[in-house]
């Protein structure tokens, strides 16, 4: 493994474009600490709902309801790779014009994440990864996609990417001509859980359509312990309670 | 950006807005049976601990309590649904709710929380209202609540057609088998204490559809049949006969078992 992270290392520093160790965006908050989820509304009137918000995420998806749901069309194109190591969490910048068709909805694809470990947990489940697809609609309501990860074999898409990964803090990676397909980190099954939820870091504003995949896709260990050691910590918001919300479970059409 | 709508919020809401023009102020200003004003005569009102759980945000409280009891009426039916639609279980209150409203039932129901009027008509007019509501919803969730769109015929067969011989006489219900002697229970009573279970269903529709089938089993307990339902890992629908005696709910269980088929004797009180 030791040996497996440096490889990583090697090739992610050599393919570094820009190495913006100044440029340190986001750290207004983090998941630990004094800046951490207990303190989010605290640290800009923005925040609130982050304290007083009833329509929280992350949630412990149980006591669902099944019902015929419409599919989940992810009509993504390929986009460059784009990371950036924000100190935070590692977010990848997609491309535009990559869809997410919902029955009549349609939402663009603006980025993905990495979170360790899994932001939601099934049925008190904890997996040690997620990948989170955010997306877009015209009037400016989110729509995520959440893949569980679970510990497995080493998953060859995700490998493209992590050969790349922004180690250093503030660390932009940018390859034009390498080129993902976000479509490849998800599994073929999409069936989803759903419910609405909130954005899970600050401003945790509400209104947001989470969707959160059944079936889990594999990393290995070392590709998680990778993306967890790059942050140096867990990188989900604890659990928020439910409040009654609705949470359906999708079938098939 | 839209903030969610929450599930108690929604359902009063929906209920204020159906019962606009002349409930408009009573909604706004704390509903029009709000303090101590008694409902009318003949209205049913959700029991005070479960209304209570739903006031104050503990639905799954109030299906618990609503499901202790075997639900003979419409009424209490209509609270299972209202309180499991409040606890954030769309599907299973809107199978409710179907149910409700086509059984057509004009028993009156309140359901009030101060400044929120939930439910206050005829159980299949609120069932109705809040049908409304669920479906609504679960459409913004992308549920695909449309009827299947009808398809094409498509292009005749080139292949002989083939036919299957089917029964005239079918009607749809499951095998009844033969005719079952039992004796009606003397202390057969709709509030009995003692249950003899004859079988569970997950849905209303398959209640409904199989309790004719035990009832030309059993001739005996024609018309005396009673349903309870319980959440057990989510709603099952228990039918069987509801008595005061133990030792009959024992004796009928023994004659049913005795020509092979199911029972079991349980205790609603528990």
């Amino acid at each position: 493994m030791v040996r497996k992270f440096s490889a990583v290392l090697t090739a992610g520093l050599l393919s570094t474009m820009v190495a913006g160790a100044g440029a340190l965006a986001q750290d207004a908050w983090s998941y630990s600490g004094g800046k951490g989820p207990n303190n989010w509304y605290q640290l800009s009137p923005a925040n609130n709902l982050c304290r007083t918000g009833k329509s929280q995420s992350p949630i412990n998806i149980e006591g669902t309801d099944p019902a015929i749901m419409h599919r989940l069309i992810t009509d993504y194109g390929v986009s460059p790779l784009a990371l950036k190591n924000n100190q935070i969490r590692v977010d990848m910048t997609y491309a535009p014009g990559s869809l997410l068709k919902v029955g009549r909805k349609n939402f663009t694809l603006m980025s993905m994440d990495f979170h360790t470990p899994a932001e939601h947990q099934v049925a008190g489940k904890v997996f040690p990864m997620s990948i989170q697809f955010k997306h877009r609609a015209a009037d400016g309501n989110w729509a995520i996609i959440e893949t569980l990860v679970k510990e497995g074999d080493e998953n060859l898409a995700a490998q493209e990417i992590w050969d790349h990964l922004p180690l250093e803090p503030g660390q932009t990676v940018k390859l034009p001509k390498v080129l993902v397909n976000a479509r490849d980190l998800m599994p073929t099954d999409k069936s989803y859980y759903r419910y609405m939820g909130s954005l899970s870091t600050p401003p945790c504003s509400e209104g947001v359509s989470w969707y959160i995949l059944k079936r889990p896709i594999e990393l290995s260990k070392s590709q998680i312990d990778l993306i967890r050691g790059i942050v140096g910590g867990d990188t989900a918001r604890p659990l928020q309670p439910r409040n009654n919300r609705m949470i359906l479970d999708a079938r098939p059409q | 950006m839209h903030v969610l709508n929450n599930p108690a919020h929604r359902a009063g809401s929906a209920v204020c807005a159906v019962l606009s023009l002349g409930l408009l102020a009573a909604c706004s200003s704390g509903g029009i049976f709000s303090g101590n004003t008694p409902s009318g005569g003949g209205t049913t009102r959700m029991p005070s601990n479960a209304q209570d759980a739903i006031c104050e945000g503990r639905a799954d409280d109030a299906v618990a309590i609503m499901t202790k009891e075997p639900l003979a009426s419409a009424a209490d039916r209509f609270f299972v649904a209202v309180a499991m639609d409040e606890a954030g279980h769309a599907a299973r209150s809107r199978m409710l709710y179907v149910n409700l409203m086509q059984g057509g039932s004009t028993d009156r129901v309140t359901i009030n929380c101060g400044s929120r009027l939930l439910a206050n008509g005829t159980v299949s007019g609120e069932a109705a209202r809040r049908l409304a509501a669920v479906t609504r919803d679960m459409a913004a969730l992308d549920a695909n609540l449309r009827p299947p769109m009808p398809l094409p015929f498509g292009l005749p067969s080139s292949e002989p057609t083939y036919t299957v011989a089917t029964n005239s006489n079918a009607s749809g219900n499951l095998p009844t088998g033969p005719a079952r002697a039992v004796n009606k229970p003397s202390s057969q009573s709709p509030l009995g204490q003692w249950f003899s279970h004859l079988a569970s269903y997950r849905s209303f529709d398959h209640a409904v559809a199989n309790r004719s089938t035990l009832e030309a089993s059993f001739p005996g307990l024609k018309g005396i049949i009673d349903q309870w339902e319980v959440d057990v890992n989510g709603l099952a629908i228990r039918l069987g006969v509801r008595m005061n005696s133990k030792a009959e709910a024992e004796d009928l269980c023994g004659a049913v078992k005795s020509q092979g088929a199911y029972c079991a004797v349980m205790d609603t009180s528990k």
